[in-house]
């Protein structure tokens, strides 16, 4: 697999660290972007080709779907979960029907290694 | 005492899992999609938090507290304004025919029970994060001022101050709000640290 681009947008800094370890520990060749809400997403990943993207759901401003279905209109091809503590059957089915992975915190290597290595 | 910027960021994030895996059940238990804001930690006088949360919740509540015990201790306390109990009840019964009367009568016992299914659902991932037992005893049901709620509390003569945790959460049809306050004194705050300090050596 070629290097790819990792965004991970996460108000909790713990989370990002979290996802940044886990995903260095299987890909250390991918480069990892990191954001805290979602202005700040749309701002730092301008000009970048993000393969992937994990999504935080409440999170301080825009939510975390919303967030989501922006940057698949700006990165049709790329694979997006929210990846969250809202474990409520309407958002995972929400986030089913939109078409993006769902990934439950507490987050664990698994969980990232699974997702980063679906085709 | 005072906390880090990042052992405050982990606290806040470990409340989130736990509220959400809360939400989740009450969300079952209501029939409708429940939001949910950002955790807030706060390291404050018992006052303080009593002040900040009725500013909040509003002078009238209900609420449900249990004690919670093991490597960290405190309370958790869930809390609705007064006046949307009812409604909630007829959230819980997914029933409006019911009639007042009945209503009132089982007001205690419901959210008696809503309390104890949000409260162990939220401590009870806080335990498994950690992977360590945390015991808690039985719900308790009161109503009156939020003042009064604080004073009854384990921390009535803390003058060390408290971390003060919470987190609220919306029934969106119903229109309900709900409170979930975790409080605790400097000793166990000072266990949870050293909790969060070996869960971080451990995943990261």
């Amino acid at each position: 697999m070629t290097a790819q681009t990792l965004l991970i947008v996460d108000d909790s800094r713990l989370s990002r660290m979290m996802v940044r370890a886990f995903t260095q520990a299987n890909q250390p060749d991918w480069h990892i972007i990191e954001a805290c809400n979602g202005e700040e997403a749309l701002s730092v990943c301008e000009g970048q080709e993000i393969t992937y993207m994990t999504i935080d759901y409440n999170m301080p401003g825009i939510d975390g779907l919303h967030l989501a279905l922006q940057l698949r209109d700006i990165y049709p091809n790329a694979k997006i979960s929210l990846l969250t503590a809202n474990i409520q059957q309407h958002l995972m089915d929400e986030a089913k029907a939109s078409g993006l992975a769902f990934i439950s915190k507490p987050i664990t290597e698994q969980k990232i290694a699974s997702f980063i290595t679906a085709q | 005492m005072t906390l880090s910027d990042f052992q405050q960021d982990v606290i806040a994030e470990l409340l989130n899992i736990g509220m959400g895996s809360a939400a989740a059940s009450l969300s079952e238990m209501v029939g409708e999609p429940v939001g949910l804001s950002v955790p807030s930690v706060e390291f404050i006088h018992k006052r303080e938090a009593s002040c900040k949360i009725c500013k909040i919740v509003g002078a009238e509540i209900v609420g449900v507290k249990e004690t919670f015990n093991g490597y960290f201790w405190g309370d958790a306390i869930l809390l609705f304004p007064e006046k949307r109990c009812q409604k909630l009840v007829r959230a819980l019964l997914h029933d409006n025919s019911f009639p007042l009367e009945m209503i009132s009568e089982m007001e205690e016992e419901a959210i008696t029970e809503v309390g104890n299914v949000i409260l162990n659902s939220c401590l009870g991932s806080l335990a498994n994060i950690f992977e360590e037992t945390l015991s808690y005893g039985l719900p308790q049901y009161s109503q009156g001022t939020c003042h009064e709620m604080f004073d009854e509390g384990n921390f009535a003569s803390d003058k060390d101050g408290l971390l003060l945790l919470h987190m609220d959460f919306v029934l969106k049809e119903t229109n309900i709000t709900g409170y979930l306050t975790l409080l605790m004194n400097v000793a166990s705050m000072h266990a949870l640290s050293e909790q969060i300090d070996a869960y971080l050596a451990k995943v990261m």
